[in-house]
């Protein structure tokens, strides 16, 4: 596939106009030679195999398609959100719907600002975006053609969350390159539901979601991911904080054949806070990989991590979370903690929490367990006449529960709780 | 309701129960006392079908029914019911969830309608007014972070809305002082019916002065080695259970 995606690169340059970008699409494309596919061998990747993955075809982008009949399920425009659809990778203004935005600003797909304002993005892609860390990223940089572009102004406050919803429908064999930009000037505060949503189809989507909070900005930025069963989800966020800004990020990720959740926060800004929720539940040959960076950059930071996975059958969870404190983050408070919970003997949780100080005042701490149902618990159920497969089913909710009661957005939370209970119903 | 026929249990190489034989009828109240390690809670177990216990020979049969074939939760929804010695604590579940989905597993099976919030509500608070119990354990996680007594009382909450045919009470007493055994007590006794029966598991005597047992067995080396009337209870107390033992080793 690798041939496939040089090509492809090489069909789109010719059909495009020399623009602001082409210099670090060509960077993408330069590493992704260079790199190719990541490989076990790669700390990052160590327990994910991408070799599946690398030997399938995609064909780069989607052929038009209609919505599935039922897709308003996913849709929280009756929640009152404003809402970018894109349907196989390509945004629809039919199906999106824009509301009660503050004036000034922007939220536009990245197709049109690719058109329209290609410059607009320059100075973005280029920043804490990790173009050349793996392949992925790299071929992202190259090859993406669409994704949400959301700029507030200086203190401008939106009240809704705005939601980006990527569905993908007969998308068989498909790849999509997604790039979300969001950029949160001083003062400004927004909340993001980023969702991918999937119910047919070996595709793959590779979405890179770059967030930049300046000054007091404030984010809350929640992402679903409940890709197709048989589909491939590489996701990466990437946050970079400035002084007094608070990110807060809840991953809930069900989807996927292979589906790897990167989060990586910088924060560069003295007084910064972000906290991360993570759950995540695989079953069947499911393997769900997330990795995660917090870089205390600057002093009097703080970050907290947290998060669960749920295993059964033979599906494997990764939990890879680094914190980093430079030399120059004293005063640095970080927590971090993962639980994984496994339903089969043959399911597997890979966890390793890292800390990398290099700073003499700071206050960390960190944990990962592993484990099974407890085994008491699961009796004092079942002697008051509940039966196993229910006392299960009640024991991983409760499991999940302290993640699933904190997630950020609460519309959005309570249907995190009914998918993972429905996610259960299977258990 | 129950009888158990030279019952023989280990747990690993360990032969714990060697030989229990104890009939209870409807409408009784039995009380088996022993001191630790003579295979009381063992013997509450194995009627509650807790995993571990490998049944080596002997029968249980309840309602004329082979009680050791049922898994734990059929014992349960066909009228068995535990109060633990030591209630498991589990965050993160309501105490009025998990007890309407133990109720209504337990209708379901008789064909009865399943409660919903609101009449299990009305139902359980009329229960926790007989108990003195707030209601704000209803809002609780199940016995996370209760004290020894309010778990104690929980389990004889449980047994209220769950009506069960056979009650076995495994060291119920332990860890309650005189007014939250009182109080237990009086739970139990309100559940006294010509239709019920009631196994005290006990260490001590001081249970029985408020829940007056029918019968008693002494329990010692994993075998009813005396039964009585209450008064054995007394005996008990006054001797120590060593004067059993040597009489039956004599």
């Amino acid at each position: 596939m690798k041939e496939a995606y040089l090509q492809s690169f090489k069909d789109q340059a010719v059909g495009r106009a020399a623009g602001p970008l082409d210099v670090i699409r060509g960077e993408g494309i330069e590493a992704f030679n260079v790199l190719g596919y990541p490989s076990i061998k790669a700390e990052d990747w160590k327990y994910t195999s991408v070799a599946a993955l690398a030997k399938l075809t995609f064909q780069v982008g989607s052929p038009l398609a209609t919505p599935d009949a039922d897709w308003k399920k996913y849709s929280y425009a009756h929640a009152g959100f404003s809402e970018l659809v894109f349907l196989n990778g390509r945004f629809s203004p039919e199906l999106s719907n824009l509301t009660a935005l503050p004036k000034g600003v922007v939220v536009d797909s990245v197709a049109s600002i690719l058109r329209k304002r290609p410059e607009l993005l320059q100075n973005y892609l280029a920043q804490y975006s990790g173009t050349t860390e793996d392949g992925f990223k790299a071929l992202n940089t190259a090859l993406f053609s669409e994704g949400a572009f959301i700029q507030l102004p200086g203190d401008a406050v939106a009240e809704m969350p705005i939601h980006l919803l990527f569905i993908s429908t007969r998308n068989d064999s498909a790849v999509n390159f997604l790039r979300n930009i969001i950029v949160a000037d001083s003062g400004s505060q927004v909340k993001i539901l980023e969702s991918y949503v999937g119910s047919s189809g070996v595709y793959f989507n590779n979405a890179v979601t770059q967030v930049f909070l300046a000054e007091n900005a404030q984010v809350e930025h929640f992402k679903i991911q409940r890709e197709n069963i048989d589909a491939y989800h590489m996701g990466d966020l990437r946050v970079h904080q400035g002084r007094n800004s608070v990110f807060r990020s809840s991953l809930f990720s069900l989807g996927g054949l292979l589906a790897r959740n990167e989060t990586k926060i910088t924060l560069d800004g003295e007084g910064s806070e972000c906290s991360l929720l993570g759950l995540y539940g695989a079953r069947g040959k499911q393997l769900v990989d997330n990795l995660t960076l917090v870089d205390h950059a600057k002093p009097h930071c703080k970050s907290n991590e947290f998060y669960k996975g749920v295993l059964d059958d033979s599906s494997r969870g990764i939990f890879n979370g680094k914190i980093l404190v430079r030399q120059d983050a004293q005063k640095t408070s970080a927590e971090q903690a993962n639980k994984n919970l496994l339903l089969s003997k043959d399911a597997t949780a890979n966890t390793r929490p890292q800390l990398q100080i290099y700073a003499n005042d700071v206050k960390c701490t960190h944990g990962a367990t592993v484990g099974q149902l407890d085994a008491e618990a699961l009796f004092y159920l079942r002697s008051r006449g509940i039966d196993e497969t229910s006392a299960k089913r009640i024991l991983s909710r409760a499991f999940a529960s302290d993640i699933l009661d904190q997630m950020g957005i609460e519309t959005v939370r309570k249907s995190a709780n009914q998918l993972f209970e429905g996610w259960l119903e299977a258990v | 309701m129950l009888s158990i026929k030279n019952l023989r249990a280990k747990v690993g190489d360990k032969e714990i129960l060697k030989g229990i034989n104890l009939e209870i009828s409807a409408g009784e109240i039995h009380a088996i006392m022993g001191p630790n390690g003579s295979g009381k809670s063992t013997l509450s177990h194995v009627l509650a079908g807790r995993e571990g216990y490998e049944v080596t020979a002997g029968e249980v049969l309840f309602q004329g029914k082979d009680l050791l074939a049922l898994a734990p939760e059929d014992r349960a929804r066909a009228g068995v019911f535990l109060a633990f010695q030591y209630p498991v604590e589990i965050p993160g579940v309501g105490n009025m969830y998990f007890l309407r989905a133990a109720l209504n597993a337990k209708r379901k099976q008789r064909g009865e309608e399943e409660l919903d919030a609101m009449d299990f509500l009305v139902l359980a608070k009329a229960k926790m007014a007989k108990l003195h119990m707030d209601q704000k354990y209803l809002e609780r996680a199940v016995n996370h972070g209760f004290s020894g007594g309010e778990k104690k009382r929980n389990e004889i909450f449980q047994m209220a809305m769950l009506e069960p045919s056979l009650a076995i009470l495994d060291e119920t007493d332990s860890g309650l002082d005189i007014d939250a055994l009182k109080v237990v007590a009086e739970g139990v006794n309100s559940l006294r019916s010509k239709e019920r029966a009631i196994l005290v598991i006990t260490h001590y005597q001081r249970l029985l002065d408020y829940i007056v047992p029918d019968q008693v067995h002494v329990l010692s080396g994993g075998m009813i080695v005396k039964s009585g009337g209450k008064e054995l209870a007394l005996e008990l107390e006054a001797k120590g259970y060593e004067w059993t033992t040597t009489r039956a080793g004599a």
